[in-house]
């Protein structure tokens, strides 16, 4: 039971971190609760999907398939994290200031709230592919009885979105005044650790030279594997080794996203939309 | 606070849907394991092979080609459970899972992950490492899958 509830509180954690932030930044959208399910039911079918397929993935491209694979999801998320922090910032203050009056804005702005959808699958896909697999060898070793396996799942997933939870009740207590702010810049360090990520597998398959292996090492300071580093692997992109490459790719994403995060929904824009009706 | 109903809904759907999708992962890899069943007896041979090499000289580099370093999983053990790797320097190691069951190679002291399926094999890049010690594991049985590499 221990090792399941174990193995499972680690993979969800880092989707409930996702969702948590997630939900905390998305405040006061219409509809973000179904857009967030559906980003769910749709992780945890292409999780089983990539369960199914995880030889097949492996070996495809001369065996660097997975790393190919899992670099993939990894850069989707950074695109569709960077677009939903963006987009956000596009109608978060008609968000902040009335919900109702901006109802039908939203609502013709819906597709792109899609994305949201489309954060919350990706970061299921690869910890609920984990998860099965790993439940399914707990199964097939017959170690554990189903029941136990069931409990212990059920434990680790309950502890998970716990954390989830209250990083989400955290963030909207602890910052109320600034937490679209705070949700957004919270977003797009999630996002920077995510290329970095992203990047750590491209140099595991070959296609991309570390530069520099190992810039630092903090493990003596804060082991990746302890619950306060997976926490901050997952949302600032901890780690205790990085190589020059995934310190490259995190910069760029914090400056470029951050940059237009600053400059985007300026007064520039109405003041073309004036210009373009007064032609 | 009527919003944060919302935030229960999620919290219920996913406790609920996590638990119903690790039950759909089982069903499906289960008739995945049944095809996987064929190759063991094509595998025997070789693990016999490495056994034998083994128990001869329990840390030995076991180089097959130039830089490429093969580890097998048998019963959720890796053997050999040590490896001595060049310190500086870019190689490969081969994983043969000969279990049935899924693992997922895992370090976190070189950074890398790969889930290897049941009866097959995965190449994992490493390094250049700096000298030391380093801890590998299977992370799905924790427990008995644990090795290291000695990087000199």
């Amino acid at each position: 039971m221990f090792p399941t509830a174990t193995i499972v509180f680690r993979e969800i954690l880092e989707v409930a971190l996702v969702i948590g932030i997630v939900m905390a930044a998305t405040r006061g959208l219409p509809g973000r609760v179904n857009l967030i399910l559906a980003g769910l039911g749709l992780g945890i079918l292409g999780s089983a999907i990539i369960a199914f397929f995880t030889q097949s993935i492996s070996e495809a491209i001369d065996g660097i398939g997975q790393e190919v694979f899992n670099a993939a999801i990894m850069f989707t998320a950074v695109a569709f994290l960077s677009w939903t922090v963006i987009w956000m910032k596009t109608h978060g203050r008609q968000l902040a200031q009335n919900i109702k009056a901006v109802g039908a804005d939203v609502v013709s702005g819906k597709k792109s709230a899609y994305v949201i959808t489309g954060v919350v699958a990706l970061a299921t896909f690869r910890e609920g592919a984990e998860i099965a697999l790993f439940t399914y060898g707990m199964t097939a070793s017959g170690a554990y009885t189903l029941a136990q396996i069931a409990m212990g799942g059920a434990i680790g997933a309950l502890g998970g979105t716990i954390v989830g939870a209250m990083l989400y009740f955290g963030l909207l207590k602890a910052s109320q005044r600034y937490l679209f702010t705070v949700t957004s810049w919270l977003l797009i360090i999630l996002t920077a650790g995510m290329a970095a990520q992203g990047a750590n597998f491209l140099i595991a398959a070959g296609v991309l030279p570390a530069i520099v292996p190992q810039m630092w090492d903090t493990s003596a300071i804060l082991a990746g594997n302890s619950f306060l580093g997976e926490t901050l692997k997952v949302m600032v992109g901890y780690t205790p080794k990085p190589t020059g490459m995934e310190l490259i790719f995190y910069s760029t994403v914090l400056i470029v996203v951050g940059a237009l995060y600053k400059n985007i929904g300026r007064p520039t824009k109405p003041n073309a939309a004036q210009s373009l009706a007064a032609e | 606070m009527k919003k944060d109903v919302s935030m229960k809904k999620i919290l219920f759907a996913a406790t609920v849907v996590i638990v119903a999708g690790a039950i759909v992962g089982i069903a499906i890899t289960n008739n995945a394991n049944t095809e996987n069943d064929i190759s063991i007896a094509q595998q025997e041979p070789a693990a016999g092979e490495s056994e034998t090499m083994t128990q001869e000289n329990p840390i030995q580099e076991m180089t097959v080609e130039e830089g490429v370093y093969e580890l097998r999983i048998k019963d959720h053990i890796f053997t050999p459970d040590e490896l001595r790797v060049p310190a500086g320097e870019k190689f490969k190691i081969v994983v043969y899972n000969d279990d049935p069951t899924p693992e997922e190679f895992e370090s976190d002291d070189f950074r890398r992950e790969k889930i290897i399926a049941g009866n097959s094999k995965a190449t994992i890049n490493v390094g250049p490492l700096e000298p030391g010690k380093y801890h590998f594991f299977g992370e799905f049985n924790l427990d008995k899958a644990n090795g290291y590499l000695y990087a000199e």
